[in-house]
């Protein structure tokens, strides 16, 4: 390396230390403006919100498949549905995943849920989905769903898939318990993991 | 905003061709900067051409300070980048392994394809050591895989000490390279000396 290409890497660099030094990070504070335009804010709210349904997330679920963060935004409840979190909608807003993390956010309807998604939209995150129907919609399709309305093909199916999460198969003329066993649910868990 | 990958900018068939522009660029930088000639890859370890330390020392502060200021400006979310995570022990006996490696071919592996795209035949003879090497590796990885994935209690940045801020270890790294241009210099300039006195006393 020449003197003279010492000289300009000095020149260069030693500036751009100095001001990276005095240029410290802000943190965003409450004080910080949220600037977006009226066409921005109207792409936001009329894009298509992302749903998964409950027999897609039960799936996923099943597969043990681990690629995504699930929040339970209800008030602490006897019980969730397996691997989510209980958030509330402050928590959400100082959380740190990253931006292009899975999110997905179920409430007891979809009000909550989707009051988080648009939190987290305008925060720049941008695969967030919502549980379509939300934890009412978990129990009557996935927990306690009712035999009369599922195809005779899929009962052996489905039977598992409500069994898995605690649940069982519900009669039309019986009326679904309000929340699967929790210690059954647990025992469950106990046995796929093995430990 | 970048990464434009990420943030879904770009489809999946033209990331590829990104990755491929990137891929010829960097090719390119390494061969004109002369570290496709094995000789002045082993002279590194000789001390009588540091090419290679100045050149990954530029190329590292270049990025390092480019990725601060386009953060800042806004221009790129650094979340989302993926930086391989600090491992010290299993890095430490792999960079061993591939200094050896180096020191015997002359080539590490990006060198070697422009070795032999620039002719060199050991080029082409590093690169299937290469992938034997990379084989072994794939058909032990259950037996390495406790040491290959152990990580340090320590932070994996620089910048995560307590002590220091983003913008400090930016002043600090750019300093200190400075500093070695400066040193590396001097050594080069005196081991290429007592080398060419060396090649005169010899018959």
């Amino acid at each position: 390396m020449q003197n003279r290409t010492l000289i300009i890497l000095t020149l260069v660099f030693l500036p751009l230390g100095l001001s990276a030094f005095f240029l410290e990070e802000r943190p965003i504070t409450d004080e910080d403006a949220l600037m977006l335009s009226f066409t921005e804010f109207d792409e936001l709210v009329e894009q298509k919100v992302r749903k998964i349904s409950p027999l897609k997330l039960a799936k996923l679920l099943m597969e043990q498949n681990q690629n995504y963060f699930l929040l339970d935004l209800r008030e602490a409840a006897d019980y969730k549905i397996p691997t989510s979190e209980n958030y509330d909608l402050n928590l959400i807003k100082q959380s740190k995943w990253r931006l292009n993390d899975n999110i997905i956010l179920y409430s007891e309807n979809e009000a909550e849920a989707l009051q988080a998604y648009y939190l987290l939209m305008i925060r720049g995150f941008f695969k967030v989905t919502i549980l379509s129907g939300g934890f009412e919609a978990w129990k009557k399709e996935v927990l306690f769903p009712q035999k009369s309305e599922i195809p005779a093909e899929l009962l052996k199916e489905r039977e598992k898939t409500s069994r898995f999460f605690g649940g069982e198969l519900s009669d039309s003329n019986s009326s679904p318990p309000s929340a699967p066993n929790p210690i059954q649910l647990l025992k469950q868990k106990h046995q796929r993991h093995g430990c | 905003m970048f990464p434009l990958y990420e943030f879904q900018h770009i489809g999946d068939g033209i990331h590829l061709i990104f990755a491929l522009i990137i891929g010829l660029a960097f090719g390119a930088t390494l061969e004109q900067s002369g570290l496709g000639n094995p000789k002045k890859l082993t002279g590194q370890f000789l001390l009588h051409d540091m090419t290679v330390f100045k050149v990954m020392f530029t190329a590292i502060i270049t990025a390092m300070t480019a990725l601060f200021y386009l953060h800042y400006l806004g221009w790129i979310e650094l979340s989302i980048i993926r930086f391989t995570a600090s491992f010290p022990a299993p890095q430490f006996i792999g960079g061993l392994i591939l200094g050896v490696g180096f020191m015997i071919s002359g080539y590490c592996p990006g060198t070697a394809f422009i070795g032999a795209a620039s002719g060199h035949k050991d080029g082409w003879f590093t690169i299937v050591g290469l992938f034997i090497g990379s084989f072994v590796f794939a058909t032990s990885y259950t037996w390495l895989e406790s040491f290959y994935s152990s990580r340090s209690p320590l932070p994996e940045f620089l910048y995560q000490f307590s002590m220091l801020t983003y913008g400090m270890t930016i002043l600090i790294i750019c300093s200190l390279a400075l500093l070695c241009f400066f040193v590396v210099e001097k050594i080069e300039n005196h081991f290429s000396l007592s080398r060419s006195e060396l090649c005169k006393t010899e018959p």
